[in-house]
């Protein structure tokens, strides 16, 4: 039959089925249609599903055996789809379109790779958060609550968080990353990017009298032949050059420090916390490496505080010209690897006291290394309410 | 059944029948597959203009 009698037909009433029979062949044809409908959407909704990819089964899937959502004391555990797929009907079928672009990946291998999926997992799992942040964590919210939650069970320390993030009706992933998966890697690079720093931002040439900025934590000394070692320069921290001797330098560091103890500690400006070295025992109390100057006692803590100059030898290497280059590198390091969780609070949101322990505090969170850890700090507390025109 | 006056247009009852399958066994499901798949693809599309729906 041709496409066109057939067209033809169907315009036409019929002749030989009754109303009857049309009516309840429609109505059986949609019954049958919406089963197999839904059927076939529910199948592609189940772990097995997910699994049945080499891609899922080896990475994630792996992973969350080893989490509280796998195996846990209710016996209740969360599969593929109920984190992964929106519950609500078109943001459901939405996200099975989107799945066309995992069947693409499927086909040409784009992560048929433990290597493959490791190097693409920070992209996948940024995408997944965007998602979670978006929606405050809908699918996590579908079974836990802010309203069923017994606060007075929980630990003194849970209780604290918990109570604060249901006032603000926070989304869970804010602080719950890689709670059913490992995390990326978020800061692979980061080390590579300072040893470019290093690499562009040293000087090779020094001149007496200048002023140089330590680009990471160095080593100080108290001879030219740099065998006692004195302590230990900051980084970021201006030293004037004093003497040149081969490959090392005579350097002079001015900073304040607190009188009371062995006074080791350096920092920068009277009454604020930001290090600019430290100094072995033998060092700090050597008077022919520190002269003290005047006195001044902070109200804050009623500690005395002793302005000094010590005067040390350290190596020709690992020195800059000004420090633009290494707030640069500590802004962007700053940015990039605090804003993976969160939003990165402004540099001038806090003091320069209060910054040390907000840092020190996230530490556990991230994998630097001492030398950024020490770059990012300077920088934060360089750049704090107290030295912002803008106060915040 | 058949009048003389309509032998151009007749229809059996079998091509009747064959045409009504084909609609409502094949070509309304295929046309109501590609219908939601296309509305899916739409709010994705959606979506990657004003990101991922928001919180209800």
């Amino acid at each position: 039959m041709s496409i066109p009698s057939m067209w033809k037909i169907i315009r036409s009433p019929s002749t030989h089925l009754s109303l009857g029979v049309l009516t309840l062949g429609g109505f059986m044809a949609g019954v049958v249609f919406w089963g197999a409908f839904n059927t076939g959407l529910e199948a592609t909704n189940t772990e097995e599903f997910c699994i049945s990819c080499h891609e899922m089964e080896a990475n994630v899937y792996q992973e969350l055996q080893e989490t509280v959502h796998w195996s846990n004391n209710s016996g209740v555990r969360a599969t593929c789809p109920d984190c992964h797929v929106p519950h609500n009907w078109t943001d459901k079928i939405a996200r099975k379109m989107q799945a066309s672009k995992e069947v693409f990946g499927k086909l040409f291998g784009t992560i048929d790779t433990r290597e493959k999926f490791l190097d693409k997992r920070l992209e996948l799992a940024q995408h997944e958060w965007q998602r979670f942040s978006a929606n405050k964590s809908l699918e996590c919210r579908n079974c836990h609550d802010y309203n069923s939650m017994n606060f007075d069970n929980m630990s003194e320390k849970a209780q604290v968080q918990m109570r604060r993030a249901a006032e603000r009706d926070q989304s869970c992933l804010d602080c719950h990353k890689g709670i059913a998966h490992e995390l990326p890697d978020m800061l692979e690079g980061v080390s590579e990017a300072f040893a470019q720093l290093e690499q562009s931002a040293a000087v090779s040439g020094f001149d007496t009298g200048k002023t140089y900025y330590s680009i990471r934590q160095l080593p100080i000394y108290e001879d030219p032949q740099l065998a006692v070692e004195a302590g230990q320069l900051n980084a970021a921290t201006p030293v004037k050059v004093l003497e040149i001797d081969g490959d090392s330098l005579k350097v002079e560091l001015s900073g304040w420090r607190r009188t009371k103890g062995f006074g080791r500690v350096i920092n920068e400006d009277f009454g604020f916390n930001i290090s600019s070295g430290h100094l072995s025992k033998a060092a700090a109390q050597n008077d022919q490496l520190v002269s003290g100057f005047e006195r001044k006692e902070d109200d804050m803590t009623g500690l005395e505080w002793e302005r000094i100059n010590a005067v040390v030898w350290m190596r020709a290497g690992s020195l800059a010209e000004s420090t633009e280059m290494i707030w640069d590198y500590a802004k962007e390091t700053y940015q990039s690897s605090c804003s993976v969780c969160h939003t990165q609070p402004d540099e001038n949101h806090f003091d320069a006291n209060t910054w040390p322990g907000m840092f020190n505090g996230m530490l556990s969170f991230v994998n630097l290394d001492g030398d950024s850890q020490a770059v990012i700090l300077k920088y934060l507390q360089k750049h704090s309410s107290d030295f912002s025109d803008d106060k915040h | 059944m058949n009048t003389n006056s309509e032998t151009k247009n007749e229809v059996s009852a079998v091509q009747e029948t064959k045409a009504f399958l084909l609609i409502s066994a094949l070509a309304i499901p295929l046309l109501t597959v590609l219908g939601i798949a296309g509305y899916g693809f739409v709010v994705w599309m959606m979506q990657l203009l004003m990101g991922p729906p928001g919180h209800f």
